[in-house]
C-alpha cells in the first residue's frame, strides 16, 4: 500500500510540475514600454 | 452584540496593530535582502550545505520547482515518520504504525499548511512524528507561505529587468525561518508554559474519576464506521467509566508555531479547546494575536517594500472590513440561542450568572465572544484551530467561517498566502477597473497585461474548482455518503466544509464527518495539494512577469490604489469573485438549515 500512496504523492508533484511547464510556455512575457496611462485598444 | 464583545474586538484590533508593525518592518528588511552581518554568518554554513549562494536571485521557474521538491521532500519524511513511528523512540505510549492512507492525507495536509487532521493525535502520534514530522512542516509550510509572498511583491517593487528574477527561495526559507518564526515561536511557547500549556515527554497518565461518569457513545459497525438505525440516526450505545487517561507531551513548542504559522493542527483532537493546549483566557488571546500576527505584518511589508505605506494600509483595511463583518454576523447568531430550546424552558439569556445563547460545543471557559472571534479569526486566516466545534454553531454562525475560507482565505489569510491571495484579487480589481473606463489597467506601475490575466484567472478558479466538484463527488459516491453522521443539510454543510476547509488549507472541521477514510483521505489530500501548490504557480509566474515589467511612474491617469475607492473595488471584486462561485451550494446548506430551524 506504501507504494501506492507515494505513487498518488509523485502524480500529485507531476501535475503541479507541468504546471510550472505550461505555464512558462504560456504567452510570452512582452515587457511594456508605451506611456502611462496610454489608451490600448478602443477607450471611450 | 454585546458590548463585551464589541470591546474583546476592539482590544484584539488595537494589540495587533501595534504588534503587526515592528515585525511587517523586520520581514520588509528580509524581502529586501538587507540581513546584518551577524546573521549573514550564520546563515553562511546553511548555504554552504546546500550549495547555493543567497545573491544569486531566482527565475520564477526555478524558485517553483526549488520550491517545490523542497515541499515534496517534506511529504515524504512525514509519510516515513508516520509509518516507522511504531520502531522509533520517543513513543512510550506505544503508538502503531498510521495506516497508509491516513498518512498520506497528514502528509500532505502539514506540508500544505492545512493541518486537516482525519486522525485524533492523542490516541495516533508518537510524540517524535509529533514533533520531527508536524511540528517541523509547521515551520517549513509557514516559511513556504511567506517566500511566494516575497517572491510576488518583489515582483512589484523591481524596477524591470526583464528577466523575471524574484529572489533564492532558500534564502527566503531559511532567513524566514530562523529570523522570524523560530523567535517568536520560542517566545510564545515559554509564555505558554507559563500559563500551563503542558511540555514534557511523560507517559500517559490513568486517573481516577470522582464519580462514575455514564455516556452514550455512538455503536461502530465490524467496518469501524458508526451504525446507523432505519431512519439514518446514528444507534448509541450506554457505557461507563471509573477512570480517565490523561494524554501527555510536548504541546507548548508544537502551539507556539500551530498559530503563528497559520498551521492549526492541534496536539490534542480536542485542538485549542482542551485545557492543556489553551488553559486561560490570556493564552486564548495570545493565540487569536498569533494567528493575524505575521497575515497583518505582511500587509506593512508589502507598503515598506514597494515604497507606498499606503498601498499596505489599503490591503490591510480591505480585510479588516470584511473580518469586521464577520464577527458582526457570527456573534449575535450564537448569541440568539437555539429556538427549538426555547419552548423546554432553557434559559439562553445572556446574564452575569452565564454567557447565555447557543452554548453547545462550546468550553464554558471561553463562552460566546470569545468563540465566535476565535471562529472568526482562525477561518478569516487559513489557520483552522479551534476553541469550540465550528459542527456545533449555529446555521448562520456556521455559515460565517464557511464564507471566510470560501472567499479564498484573503481576510488575512495564511502567513503568506493571505497576502498573495488578496494581491491577486487586487490586481483582478485593477483590471474590473480598466475595463469600467477603457485604459490598460496597471497597480503600482506593473502593466497587468494578457499573460497576467490569464494566470489569475487560474489562480482564482484553482480552489472554486476543487471545493464544488470534490464537494459534488462525495456526496454521489457511497463511500462519500457513508461517513456522513448527520442526514440532511446539515449533512451536505459537513462535506463542502471539509471540501473548503481542504482546498483552501484552512484545516478545521465542521466534524460530524468520518472523514478518516481512504475516500476522503485520498480525496481531500487531492485538494489540499492542489489548493496549495495549483494556486502557488501562478502566483510565482505573476510574480516573474512583474519582475520583468518596466515600473511606470504614477501620471493623472494612474487608477489610485491607496483610498476609499479602491478599498471599496477590492472588496467588491472578493465578494463577487470569491462569493458567488458558492452561493447555490450555500443554499443547499446552512441557509435551508437557517429556514427550517427559525421557521
Amino acid at each position: 500500500m506504501d507504494i501506492v500512496w507515494m505513487g498518488a504523492l509523485l502524480a500529485l508533484w507531476a501535475v503541479v510540475g507541468a504546471m510550472v511547464l505550461g505555464l512558462d510556455r504560456l504567452d510570452s512575457p512582452k515587457p511594456s514600454n508605451k506611456a502611462p496611462g496610454a489608451a490600448d485598444g478602443a477607450s471611450s | 452584540m454585546s458590548s463585551s464583545a464589541w470591546g474583546l474586538l476592539a482590544l484584539f484590533l488595537v494589540l495587533l496593530g501595534v504588534l503587526a508593525w515592528p515585525v511587517g518592518k523586520f520581514l520588509a528588511a528580509l524581502c529586501n535582502e538587507r540581513v546584518p552581518r551577524w546573521m549573514q554568518r550564520i546563515e553562511a554554513p546553511l548555504y554552504k550545505l546546500a550549495g547555493t549562494k543567497p545573491e544569486q536571485s531566482m527565475h520564477w521557474l526555478r524558485y517553483a520547482f526549488a520550491l517545490l521538491a523542497f515541499n515534496a521532500i517534506g511529504a515524504i519524511f512525514v509519510y516515513a515518520l508516520q509509518r516507522l513511528q511504531a520502531w522509533l523512540p520517543l513513543n512510550p505510549a506505544g503508538m502503531a504504525a498510521v495506516s497508509p492512507d491516513s498518512a498520506f492525507n497528514t502528509a500532505v495536509s502539514f506540508v500544505a499548511n492545512t493541518n486537516w487532521q482525519g486522525y485524533a493525535g492523542e490516541s495516533t502520534m508518537s510524540y517524535l512524528t509529533q514533533m520531527l514530522g508536524l511540528a517541523v512542516q509547521n515551520f517549513f509550510s509557514a516559511a513556504t507561505g511567506i517566500a511566494v509572498a516575497f517572491a510576488l511583491v518583489r515582483g512589484f517593487a523591481r524596477r524591470g529587468d526583464g528577466k523575471g528574477l524574484v529572489g533564492n527561495f532558500w534564502a527566503d526559507i531559511t532567513r524566514v525561518t530562523l529570523w522570524v518564526l523560530v523567535p517568536i515561536s520560542f517566545v510564545l511557547a515559554v509564555v505558554f508554559a507559563g500559563q500551563g500549556v503542558i511540555q514534557n515527554f511523560d507517559a500517559y497518565k490513568e486517573v481516577s474519576t470522582l464519580e462514575t461518569t455514564a455516556f452514550q457513545q455512538p455503536k461502530n459497525g465490524a467496518d469501524g464506521q458508526p451504525l446507523k438505525d432505519d431512519k439514518g440516526q446514528p444507534v448509541m450505545e450506554d457505557a461507563t467509566t471509573k477512570t480517565q487517561t490523561l494524554a501527555m507531551g510536548p504541546v507548548a513548542s508544537q502551539e507556539a508555531i500551530k498559530m503563528l504559522g497559520t498551521n492549526g493542527g492541534g496536539f490534542f483532537n480536542a485542538n485549542s479547546a482542551h485545557p492543556y493546549e489553551n488553559p486561560t483566557a490570556l493564552v486564548n488571546l495570545l493565540q487569536m494575536l498569533a494567528i493575524f500576527l505575521i497575515p497583518a505584518a505582511l500587509c506593512f511589508t508589502f507598503g515598506h517594500v514597494v515604497g507606498d505605506m499606503r498601498q499596505g494600509w489599503a490591503v490591510l483595511a480591505a480585510m479588516t472590513v470584511m473580518f469586521v463583518v464577520a464577527v458582526i454576523v457570527i456573534t449575535p447568531a450564537e448569541q440568539a440561542g437555539n429556538p427549538l430550546l426555547t419552548p423546554l424552558g432553557v434559559d439562553q439569556i445572556h446574564g452575569v450568572l452565564q454567557a447565555g445563547g447557543n452554548m453547545e460545543g462550546k468550553e464554558v471557559r471561553f463562552g460566546i465572544d470569545a468563540s465566535s472571534l476565535f471562529a472568526a479569526i482562525t477561518t478569516a486566516a487559513s489557520c483552522g484551530a479551534v476553541n469550540g466545534m465550528h459542527d456545533s454553531l449555529t446555521p448562520l454562525g456556521g455559515m460565517v467561517p464557511l464564507v471566510l475560507m470560501q472567499l479564498g482565505e484573503v481576510v488575512f489569510g495564511g502567513v503568506g498566502s493571505g497576502l498573495y491571495g488578496m494581491l491577486i484579487f487586487a490586481m483582478l480589481a485593477v483590471f474590473i477597473a480598466g475595463l469600467m473606463i477603457g485604459r490598460t489597467p496597471e497597480y503600482l506601475g506593473k502593466k497587468i497585461e494578457v499573460r497576467e490575466m490569464k494566470l489569475i484567472s487560474i489562480a482564482i478558479l484553482v480552489t472554486p474548482i476543487l471545493v464544488l466538484a470534490g464537494t459534488a463527488v462525495a456526496v454521489i459516491a457511497s463511500a462519500g455518503k457513508a461517513g456522513i453522521a448527520n442526514p440532511g443539510a446539515h449533512g451536505f454543510s459537513e462535506i463542502l466544509y471539509a471540501l473548503t476547509s481542504a482546498a483552501n488549507n484552512n484545516g478545521s472541521a465542521f466534524a460530524g464527518l468520518s472523514a478518516n477514510t481512504p475516500f476522503y483521505n485520498g480525496l481531500l489530500a487531492l485538494a489540499m495539494w492542489l489548493g496549495r501548490f495549483a494556486m502557488i504557480v501562478p502566483v510565482l509566474a505573476v510574480a516573474g512577469a512583474l519582475a520583468a515589467k518596466k515600473r511606470l511612474p504614477v501620471t493623472s491617469g494612474t487608477l489610485p490604489t491607496h483610498g476609499p475607492l479602491f478599498v471599496s473595488l477590492l472588496i467588491g471584486t472578493v465578494l463577487l469573485v470569491g462569493l458567488l462561485n458558492y452561493v447555490p451550494a450555500l443554499a443547499l446548506g446552512p441557509i435551508v438549515e437557517h429556514l427550517v430551524l427559525w421557521k
